[in-house]
């Protein structure tokens, strides 16, 4: 199997006033395509910074950082930006979606961005993911008037409607209560069965990670376990 | 109150790009309100200085004489012991001289015109040899040199002229030649003066065009008048402002001397002379009048100019106002949590308005003393430019040929004091806003 | 372009969401909108008005003068006075065949501008011809009043001599009047004029009257031209009083309004004045200074009415008064004065009063319908002229009777105005070449020559500017006799006179105005290959001051719009910048999700653009509307100089799609320009900032 994520030495430091915050140290690390990875750790440990650097929305300091076979230090900005349009979906914690795009604007906005697709094909591209996360009832509601957990469905079926390489989700169920964060998750680990595609999220939640098949454990910037 | 005071600042800091984006409007508002304000006093300066140099003293005591109820000249007699009766009426006088006044059709080789006479003494018009200035040659002749001809105190010679720039263009004339001074009675009689230019002065704005200086001998020979007449006495105070109460004190003054004062009309001598020769009164009266009176026909100018000011001044300062609110009330939804907290822990409602209020006043004060510098700067250095103006209606208007702009700190200072009261009535509503927030709503505020 | 129904989406529903900062953006960009739609409208208006203004009263489309003029030619006045030197054409009929060739000219008029004086009688003269006239009708006993009232006349003066002395250098000359006056006043004098009355008066009209006594100066700016062709090409001429001037007649007509403001008697004018501001301006006379002010001028200037009294008419006013007043002690004087000093309540009642009873005692006009009047003015090089002229009657042009500018100017006829002028016809060349021989050099200045000399028909006097000249207009003066026996007044003239020769300007009417600047060339060309060096101007660039005005406006407004668009679009960048703040995380999310920052970019450019175009909609609408109601209902001209430039006394300003075009346009690029910055801002929002948690 070949590795759709591989970071190889990799530091991250982030300038704070005078000092230095070393947010990741010499960090290494391999994720095969369709794994479901959990990035564990208590807060302040590195994990979302971890995750910008996969999801190539941030540069690491030092190292190298390949994500679906591009080296991400050596890319532009507008690569970077197709490399996340065509391979990535995310996931975030406090769920971000358009405020002003209704669930089904929302979820058909990175096929328009690609506009790869006809909008027949977006159509039922969209709409089946909206059965499989349940929210046909709620289709031309604006995020405001969505719950917690429906927003985050939202967001899930966003990050999966490009059928990206890899979905990254930074600590999806902060947000939500537990019995709506195992829902998610459930329903996160269904996809990844079914789609074959590679999940990476972050939670410092301990009965989140009874859900991954592989726990990388991060304490002050540094892996402590690779799982 | 420090404490306060600190937040504040500290917040519009923090609040770096919007603090410098209301400054920054409120600097060009500032700097433009200062700008206009100069234009505005600068063609007040224009016209005062015109108008005390070539027609008026800050205070005339000028009149008619009617030989019969049915005619009229502007003058009067016995002009030296007018002069001392004036003289020791007003304490304020700073100096004062008379000047014989006529109206005549100026004659040259090549051209004609009408203009204003001024019959002056020049050893005396200490103000007038200042603030006139010889014009270059090529200003008034073709293939003139750059260098100014002639000499102001040529005047003391007898049947001599200054004219204008503009006046010798028309005319065809420089500094040695001759030109024809007729002067039409109304009885079509005229009488004829050769006099000899020595000096071609540059324009003063639209005054300057219909006005030249003769010696007051030049005028008693035209007019055949005797050497104890006058046109009028023309008084400058060391404070211009004073000119409304002196012109009162004098008219009550002479009026008890026994001199027959006419009542006050604010309108030039010449626009009164045909009002006057339909009087029914014979001899002499005299008429106390105000530089503004003399140039009254001008003033519509400043009132017009003022008007657009006021106007233009009116709707960037509604659409200033709409900003600052709008820039307020972001920072009040920004902070309410933090509003919130402060509430929580038993800050009252006046100090929330007070932290906001002190905000909006350190801003409007500090960013419209900017623009009030920055536009007292540039009004300075465009005037310092001598821009001239190409068009000749708004010479016309400005009255004056080259862009003037005048700046006087209180005018600076009105204008910064007025956008800072501005700024803090704009932030009234915000603040109240943010005082009249729920701590638990406040609180609850936070995502 | 996948995205751009997306972008709108977008767009559309964050303008909607962002209500605050929509609506704030959105008025002051709708206020932008309605204040340029509205500003240049009217402006506009104005300035085709003011076109109407000034093509059909006097100026025509175009202007032609001599290439060799040194004054800019201003025919409603401006800086440079009537003198003004634009050279001379000396053959109209080469003008008038070149130009009238050209396609779309329909009329050629020939002109020249001038500037005269005409002395009016003052009550000595008026006593004196009175008196001549029962004289010569031996009508004895109005000799006897009128001798009478001669006498009172010059005992008024003994004071008048006093005065003079006074002001005067030349006592002599003055004790000579003096003397003059008490021998007119003597027994002796009155007995001799008993025996030859012709005598007498002869001596009153030349050695009495010229010393005492005033008439007024009226002084009359003039257009000479072919009148009846004027009247044919201006439409808008209308004749108030009398008749135009008969073609192949010379005659005088002066413009009603100055004939109203200068001519009339200035008692009746100043109450035509104070009636017309309280039963048509609506004003108080009570509380309103100017009024005020003019009630107690006019009560000041009674004695105008009183002098001219006839003896019996005093007597019957006196009495009408009386009725009126009870209350007043005193004489007609004082009763005169209460008369005149009106207030609210009586204004309107005592105006009817005056014109049933005062007015036909009084010579109401200085100047009446019919009169010659003699004409006096200076050349360009100062020689006087007096020509003897019949006032024929006064015009106005329709639409601008209170308006000033196209009020003071008054028409003679081009024949006159060639004798005013100095240019010689070819009678007076052969003429002058004849006095030449007879007139021995040294007699006149040599200069002055030839302005001196021709032009010597009874009716035309011209002097020198020397002493000669005193005696020379004395003469015209004195000769009050020869008006009333020159026939040549009404001579006729051959038509051709008029159209050849000396003009010193031409009006090119047009049949279609909107190809003003074509035709303009075309005139040009045309006179040039006629071998003519003439220069054409527009309207705007031959009527003076008045046609720089709307330059003037325009310049304000824009400067105005440009201030007040320089601080919009810092307030509009203000708030799109803060509403870019708070959007940040949803930036941050899109760019996470893989938008380009172009997208970033034109998300914003559309959402401004569509604002744009809402608010230029809404703005432009009302700013339509608000001149559409505005063109219904009429901006009243609430001056006379806003009469001329509306072109009439109220405008009826319309919008045109330039106007709308032009304010949406700038709207656009101004809400563009400022959102550039924003959107900026917008495009460097980092995508990682979707990840932090706030
Ligand atoms: N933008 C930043 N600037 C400065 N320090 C940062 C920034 N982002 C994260 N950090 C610091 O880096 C460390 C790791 O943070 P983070 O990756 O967010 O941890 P976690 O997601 O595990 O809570 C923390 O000490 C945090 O304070
Ligand atoms: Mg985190």
């Amino acid at each position: 199997m070949s590795a759709i994520v591989e970071l190889t030495g990799v530091d991250k430091e982030y300038p704070l006033g005078k000092l230095v915050v070393k947010a990741l140290q010499g960090v290494d690390l391999r994720i095969e395509r369709g794994e479901f990875t959990v990035i564990a750790g208590p807060s302040g440990s590195g994990k979302t910074t971890l995750l910008n650097l996969v999801g190539c929305v941030d540069v690491a300091t030092r190292g190298k950082v390949v994500v679906a076979e591009r080296s991400t230090g050596e890319l532009g900005d507008g690569e970077l930006t197709a490399l996340r349009l065509h391979h990535l979906g995310f996931i975030f914690q406090t769920f971000n979606l358009i405020s002003v795009l209704d669930v089904y604007q929302n979820i058909e906005f990175p096929l328009l961005l690609q506009g790869k697709l006809g909008k027949q094909e977006r159509q039922e591209r969209v709409m089946g993911l909206i059965e499989q996360v349940q929210l046909g009832a709620q289709v031309h509601q604006r995020p405001n008037e969505l719950s917690g957990g429906q927003r985050q469905r939202v967001a899930i079926a966003r990050a999966l409607v490009t059928r990206p390489s890899i979905v990254l989700a930074d600590e999806p169920t902060a947000n939500l209560d537990s019995a709506t964060g195992e829902a998610i998750l459930g329903l996160m680990r269904e996809l990844n069965a079914r789609e074959e595609t590679t999940f990476i999220f972050s939670t410092h939640d301990q009965r989140v990670m009874e859900h991954a098949r592989r726990i990388v454990k991060l304490r002050d910037g540094r892996i402590e376990d690779a799982g | 109150m420090g404490v306060f005071l600190i937040i504040a600042v500290r917040n519009l800091i923090q609040a770096r790009r919007r603090t410098a984006f209301l400054s920054a409007a409120l600097v060009v508002v500032t700097a433009l309100l200062v700008l206009l304000v100069a234009l505005s006093a600068g063609i007040q300066e224009n016209l005062i200085r015109s108008a005390t140099t070539l027609s008026s003293g800050h205070v005339n005591v000028g009149g008619f004489y009617k030989v019969g109820s049915g005619d009229v000249s502007p003058i009067v007699t016995r002009i030296d012991v007018l002069r001392e009766d004036v003289r020791g009426l007003s304490p304020e006088v700073d100096y004062l001289i008379d000047r014989h006044r006529g109206w005549a059709k100026l004659v040259s080789e090549t051209g004609s015109m009408y203009a204003g006479l001024n019959g002056v003494d020049i050893q005396a018009e200490e103000r007038l040899v200042s603030t006139l200035r010889l014009a270059p040659e090529a200003d008034y002749r073709e293939g003139g040199g750059p260098e100014p001809r002639g000499d102001l105190k040529g005047l003391t010679a007898p049947r001599t002229a200054i004219v204008f720039a503009s006046q010798a263009k028309r005319l065809g004339v420089g500094v040695g030649d001759v030109i024809t001074l007729r002067t039409e009675t109304m009885r079509g009689q005229s009488n004829t003066a050769d006099v000899t230019v020595v000096a071609v002065a540059r324009d003063l704005g639209l005054l300057s065009t219909f006005t030249i200086f003769v010696p007051k001998e030049t005028i008693i020979d035209l007019y055949q008048l005797r050497p104890d007449t006058s046109g009028a006495v023309q008084i400058y105070l060391k404070d211009i402002d004073d000119a409304e109460r002196v012109m009162g004190e004098l008219r009550q003054g002479l009026a008890a001397k026994g001199y027959a004062v006419m009542d006050h009309q604010p309108v030039p001598f010449w626009a009164k002379l045909e009002s006057v020769q339909g009087e029914d009164w014979t001899g002499q009266r005299l008429d106390v009048t105000t530089w503004q009176d003399e140039v009254s026909f001008l003033t519509w100018i400043i009132t017009a100019f003022d008007t657009i000011t006021v106007i233009l001044v009116g709707i960037l300062v509604a659409i200033i106002a709409i900003g600052i609110m709008n820039t307020m009330w972001m920072s009040v939804r920004e902070r309410t949590a933090e509003i919130g907290t402060l509430r929580a822990i038993g800050m009252s409602r006046g100090r929330v308005l007070l932290i906001f209020m002190l905000e909006a006043t350190i801003l409007g004060a500090a960013a419209s003393l900017v623009g009030g510098l920055l536009g007292a700067a540039l009004a300075s250095g465009v005037s310092a430019l001598q821009l001239s103006i190409p068009v000749e209606a708004v010479r016309v208007v400005l009255l004056s040929d080259t862009l003037t702009l005048a700046v006087h700190p209180g005018s600076v200072a009105r204008a910064v004091g007025a956008l800072t009261v501005f700024t803090m009535l704009s932030a009234l509503w915000p603040a109240i806003r943010a005082a009249r927030l729920q701590p638990v709503t406040a609180m609850q505020h936070v995502e | 372009m996948g995205h751009l129904g997306m972008l709108l989406r977008i767009a559309l529903t964050s303008l909607v969401s962002h209500k605050v900062k929509s609506l704030i953006v959105g008025a002051i960009m709708i206020f932008g909108t309605l204040l340029v739609v509205l500003g240049t409208s009217l402006l506009d208006s104005v300035e085709r008005s003011m076109e109407e203004s000034v093509t059909s009263s006097l100026a025509g489309h175009l202007q032609i003068h001599a290439a060799s003029a040194k004054d800019k030619l201003e025919l409603f006045g401006g800086m440079g006075g009537p003198n003004a030197d634009i050279g001379t054409i000396q053959r109209f009929e080469a003008l008038r065949g070149a130009v009238s060739e050209v396609e779309n000219v329909e009329a050629v008029v020939p002109m020249g501008l001038g500037v005269g004086v005409s002395n009016t009688d003052g009550e000595l003269d008026t006593a004196l011809k009175a008196l001549r006239k029962a004289v010569r009708a031996e009508d004895a006993g109005a000799r006897a009043v009128l001798e009478e009232r001669v006498r009172q006349i010059l005992a008024l003066y003994r004071e008048e001599v006093s005065h003079k002395l006074e002001v005067q250098a030349d006592t002599a000359r003055v004790e000579e009047e003096r003397a003059q006056l008490e021998e007119a006043l003597s027994p002796a004098f009155w007995s001799r004029f008993e025996a030859d009355p012709l005598a007498g008066l002869e001596f009153l009209d030349t050695k009495v009257a010229p010393s005492f006594g005033g008439g007024r100066a009226l002084y009359l700016r003039y257009l000479g031209t072919d009148i009846p062709l004027f009247a044919d090409t201006f439409d808008r001429f209308e004749v108030v009083k009398g008749a135009a001037v008969a073609p192949g007649q010379r005659g005088f007509m002066i413009a009603d309004r100055t004939y109203e403001r200068q001519v009339k008697h200035r008692v009746a004018m100043e109450f035509d004045e104070v009636h017309r501001a309280v039963t048509e301006a609506g004003r108080q006379i009570a509380g309103d200074a100017i009024l005020e002010f003019r009630v107690e001028r006019m009560v000041k200037q009674y004695r105008r009415v009183l002098f001219q009294l006839q003896p019996a008419d005093a007597a019957a006013l006196e009495d009408a008064l009386r009725r009126e007043l009870p209350d007043v002690a005193g004489g007609l004087p004082e009763l005169l004065q209460a008369f005149l000093r009106v207030d609210d309540a009586t204004v309107v009642a005592r105006y009817a009063f005056f014109y049933r009873e005062i007015a036909p005692k009084i010579r109401l006009y200085d100047v009446q319908v019919g009169d010659v009047i003699t004409l006096t003015s200076f050349t360009r090089t100062g020689y006087v002229r007096s020509v003897n002229v019949r006032f024929t009657g006064t015009f106005t042009f329709r639409g601008l009777e209170s308006a000033d500018l196209a009020g003071v100017t008054n028409l003679v006829d081009l024949v006159t105005f060639r004798q005013l002028y100095g240019a010689q016809t070819d009678a007076q060349r052969e003429e002058l070449a004849t006095l030449r021989e007879e007139v021995s050099a040294a007699n006149v200045d040599r200069a002055g020559a030839e302005d001196a000399l021709f032009g010597g028909d009874d009716a035309v006097e011209e002097a020198a500017p020397d002493g000669a000249a005193q005696a020379q207009l004395d003469a015209v003066r004195g000769g009050e006799l020869e008006v009333e026996s020159v026939g040549d007044v009404d001579a006729p003239f051959a038509p051709e006179e008029v159209q050849q020769g000396l003009v010193l300007n031409a009006a090119v009417v047009l049949k279609d105005p909107s190809r003003l600047e074509e035709t303009r060339a075309a005139v040009q060309a045309a006179a040039a290959r006629s071998g003519l060096e003439v220069k054409v101007l527009d309207w705007q660039e031959s009527s003076g001051l008045v046609g720089q005005f709307v330059l003037v406006v325009r310049l304000v407004l824009w400067v105005a719009i440009g201030i007040i668009f320089t601080v919009a679009l810092v307030i509009i960048n203000n708030s799109m910048v803060m509403a870019t703040m708070e959007r940040t995380a949803e930036i941050g999310t899109m760019r996470a999700l893989g938008a380009q920052r172009g997208f970033v970019v034109a998300l914003f450019l559309v959402e401004t653009v569509a604002l744009g175009l809402l608010a230029g909609a809404v703005g432009g609408g009302l700013g339509v509307g608000l001149v559409a109601w505005m063109g219904s209902a009429g901006i009243p001209a609430s001056n006379e100089v806003l009469v001329f430039l509306f072109g009439g006394p109220r405008l009826y300003p319309s919008v045109g799609w330039e106007n709308v075009g032009l304010a949406v346009g700038i709207i656009l690029g101004v809400s563009l320009v400022s959102t550039l910055y924003p959107a900026v801002l917008a495009a460097r929002i980092q995508p990682v900032v979707a990840m932090q948690s706030r």
